[in-house]
């Protein structure tokens, strides 16, 4: 009854959102305001329906009803209540019914927002929202459905559906086939949630987009209202990426956390254009210019947040053939390619109208920066959507199979990474417009000789010879002194108005521009988290090693010594755990516990690597492989990670400076924002 | 994700375990003493692919088959084969997708030659786009508008 409901539901909210696109469609041929509010109240009635089908599905999880399909497909008994609650997302069907869910909350922003003031967006945003939810939900209706049931005929023979075909029963398994362990990680639990509210956050920005486009407008209205949805969908986007290697370095054991995989990267790719558009909204919010390329952008990253999700989703990465097997595969790949045409169709078609008769002038200025910044970020999106595409291009082509790995991404794009760490750094020491050498080499003559402290430092406390690394941690250096000049020179202007009130001089920059220090703080987020990815790429050590029981190996300075090999068994699953002590210059430094699970129900093995960090190192070991008669050997991967933690800390810092930035600000700081632009565009 | 047929896993399993045979005479012809260390077949294991997973790197690929290429890598170092002997011989037997990076050869030239061509494609049409520098001063004193536009910048220089 429940599966009844929560399909029901769930055809209700499909046929709403095709109803709401035929309304809005009618009421714009026949300029019938009354279709629109129809449309707009059909659209307020998709969230509450498609809620109640997720509820439905969530109880049936809960309540282990291992007759349906989905349900004996990610569950198990032996799996607590919150890993079958968020077994939710753990598979195909109930993961796309979870991304309608977010997309139809999401979309209640355009049932919602006072649009008195711009009237003539809502229809076309509106018309946008009706055909995306409505495909998502389509599929759910008619290709993966969450609620279909197994039923079995007399003949012994056994179908999935969701209607009792005639002569069948019921069929209720004992038990499921639970959830794939290597899913059961809170990284990978928390990883799809972020990544798919990032992805469906920007549904908001791309419809106001194609709206102000379709309505003839060229204003920066839709930028305004779309901002705070732009730096939403971002963040959750970056916490879905950083929760995705936090996973990928806990579980998948081999002692890094981005492996340049196709799906990755297709994650990754919305977050590149993403970034872009972080920098020139903010080059529209202060010239009202770049016009096109704002409209390009957020074009551009929600199709690529589609792109993404056909790939992953429809087999085409694995194989072409797999994708010609794949049933939402043609679906999927009609929707991108009809959101993709009609996206740069209408662009094509307004491209004239948006222009905005600003030129920026070449120099040391935040424009000149910015807009190399997105140059770069470009370049890299560009080279990382040639590296998922070429293979299947590859196949189709020329019938050969290849592999795009890790080494050519590296090659490729690693230089341009090195590049925006070196923008980062110097963005604060340039004005708006101009060119301000005074105060740069004003600014560079303290900071300069102050950061070449740093590589001097890891060359002689660190002994690290590595010349990529040592110019690396120069500007990582260099652009945390910059900001850190920056801010003490904000704080000393508030005390001496202050009359010496030291700590209310200390948040006086943030408070009075919380954006902008908002800003600095993401900045300085992605400035540590590259010291992680510095640590990784360059200094990672490792060994393979055999030892019997007593044995030790040397690594970095660090011994590891083979102390036990144990098994045991817990919640259907056989665990063989080794204990590796550690000791540096005969002191102990404490143990790691590497682990291998077997889950003999599901006939799977996962590595859970033992792990030991600080703010300097990860020491991370991995058990390969063991003797299973004598016991007193074993094999082990271990790795010597620096500087790893800084990615965790950055990303924690990142987040916490979009959440500066989205702070409401004070009225005061409001007028003078309004002052300010409209002197600019006046 | 599509997992490889069991049919094509035991057929790819053969196959190799036929080669095993068929080099292993060879090797006491060739034979070198030493064997060589687990890090060593990764270094080598780590830029090769698992011919049956999806971008999986020998070297940490758990399957019991590329547990035994990985063998087959340490007889082949232990033979004096070189890194580019064995990367050619896994080619050879399981095509161009085993290699972590395409070779630049007929279409791949497609990534190597793209990603520059983008960067400077870019740098140019951004540097097109953008205004001149204004020449240094000549002496001439800026006009009223010049001076205004002046003022406001440093106003909200100031006011950052």
């Amino acid at each position: 009854m429940l599966s009844i409901v929560g399909f029901f539901t769930l055809a209700l909210a499909f046929l709403l959102a095709a109803y709401g696109l035929l309304a809005v469609i009618f009421g714009l041929v026949q300029k019938t305001p009354a279709w629109i509010e129809s449309a707009r109240l059909a659209l307020l009635m998709i969230f509450p329906l498609v809620t109640v089908s997720v509820a439905a599905l969530l109880i049936l999880l809960a309540g282990q009803r291992f007759e349906l399909a989905y349900v004996y497909s990610v569950t198990s008994l032996e799996m607590p209540l919150y890993l079958r609650l968020t077994a939710l997302w753990g598979g195909q069907s109930g993961s796309l019914l979870f991304w309608s869910w977010l997309m139809a909350g999401f979309s209640l922003f355009f049932a919602l927002h006072k649009w008195s003031r711009d009237a003539d967006l809502l229809p076309w945003a509106l018309l946008v929202v009706f055909f995306t939810l409505g495909f998502f939900l389509m599929i759910n209706v008619f290709f993966e459905i969450p609620f279909e049931r197994f039923w079995h005929f007399p003949d012994g023979s056994r179908v999935v559906s969701l209607l009792q075909p005639r002569g069948a029963w019921l069929l209720t398994p004992q038990d499921g086939q639970g959830l794939n362990p290597l899913l059961r990680h809170p990284g990978m639990i928390w990883h799809p949630p972020a990544l798919y509210l990032g992805f469906t956050g920007f549904i908001i920005p791309f419809a106001l987009a194609i709206s102000t486009l379709a309505a003839g407008r060229n204003d920066r209205r839709w930028l305004e209202i779309a901002r705070p949805w732009i730096l939403i969908g971002w963040v959750f986007l970056s916490l879905g990426l950083v929760l995705g290697m936090r996973w990928a370095y806990d579980i998948l054991g081999w002692g890094g956390y981005w492996g340049w995989d196709p799906v990755e990267i297709a994650a990754l790719l919305p977050w590149l254009s993403g970034t872009a558009l972080l920098h020139t909204n903010l080059l529209q919010a202060r010239r009202d210019g770049f016009k096109r390329w704002n409209v390009v952008l957020v074009l551009l990253t929600f199709v690529l947040v589609i792109f993404g999700t056909f790939i992953t989703r429809s087999g085409v990465i694995s194989s072409v053939h797999a994708f010609a097997g794949s049933e939402i595969g043609s679906p999927m790949f009609i929707f991108t390619a009809l959101l993709s045409l009609g996206s740069l169709g209408l662009l094509v078609y307004r491209w004239q109208d948006l222009q905005a008769g600003y030129e920026p002038a070449f120099g040391f200025n935040k424009e000149t920066l910015m807009l190399f910044t997105n140059l770069i970020l470009l370049s890299i999106l560009v080279i990382c959507f040639l590296g998922v595409i070429y293979p299947i291009i590859s196949e189709l082509i020329t019938d050969t199979q290849i592999t795009v790995g890790p080494a050519w991404y590296k090659r490729t794009a690693g230089p341009l990474f090195i590049l925006l760490v070196l923008l980062v750094g110097v963005c604060p020491l340039a004005v708006w417009s101009g060119t301000n050498l005074a105060r740069l080499s004003k600014r560079l003559r303290i900071v300069l000789p102050i950061s070449l402290l740093v590589p001097l430092f890891v060359w002689l406390a660190g002994g690290v010879r590595h010349g990529v690394v040592l110019v690396s941690l120069w500007l990582v250096g260099f652009s945390i002194l910059v900001m850190a000049a920056d801010y003490i020179q904000q704080v000393l202007v508030a005390l001496h108005k202050n009359q010496g009130n030291f700590w209310l001089a200390l948040g006086a920059p943030v408070r009075r521009n919380r954006r902008r220090y908002g800003g600095v703080l993401v900045h300085l987020g992605i400035i540590l988290m590259s010291i992680g990815i510095i640590g990784i790429e360059g200094l990672q050590q490792e060994t393979q090693v055999t030892l019997s029981v007593g044995e030790s190996v040397e690594l970095s300075g660090v011994t590891f010594r083979f102390e036990a090999l144990e098994h045991h068994e817990e919640e259907a699953r056989w665990i063989t755990e080794a204990v590796l002590s550690m000791s540096r210059a005969g002191e102990p430094v404490g143990a790691l516990y590497p682990q291998r699970e077997i889950y003999p129900n599901m006939g799977l093995a996962v590595t859970q690597p033992g792990l030991q960090g600080n703010l300097a190192v990860d020491l991370y070991a991995v058990l390969i492989d063991w003797r299973p008669i004598s016991q007193d050997e074993a094999t082990f991967r271990i790795f010597y990670n620096p500087l790893v933690s800084w990615l965790w800390v950055g990303s924690a810092m990142l987040t916490l400076g979009v959440v500066v930035a989205l702070m409401p600000e004070s009225a005061r700081r409001k007028l003078e924002r309004a002052a300010k632009s409209e002197v600019i565009s006046g | 994700m599509n997992k490889a047929h069991p049919f094509t896993k035991l057929y790819y399993f053969l196959v190799l375990i036929v080669l095993l045979t068929l080099v292993r005479p060879a090797t006491s012809a060739r034979g070198q003493a030493s064997t060589p260390s687990d890090d060593e077949v990764n270094q080598i294991a780590s830029q090769l692919y698992c011919p049956i997973c999806d971008n999986q790197p020998l070297d940490v690929c758990p399957l019991e088959a590329c547990r035994a290429w990985r063998e087959l890598i340490r007889e082949q170092l232990a033979e004096g084969w070189t890194e580019g002997e064995i990367k050619a011989y896994f080619v050879a037997q399981y095509g161009e997708r085993v290699l972590g990076e395409p070779p630049p050869s007929g279409l791949n030239w497609v990534l190597y030659l793209v990603p520059p061509l983008v960067i400077l494609g870019g740098l140019v049409l951004l540097l097109s786009k953008m205004k001149r520098p204004p020449r240094p001063a000549t002496g001439l004193e800026p006009d009223a508008e010049g001076r205004y536009l002046q003022r406001v910048e440093r106003d909200l220089e100031n006011l950052e």
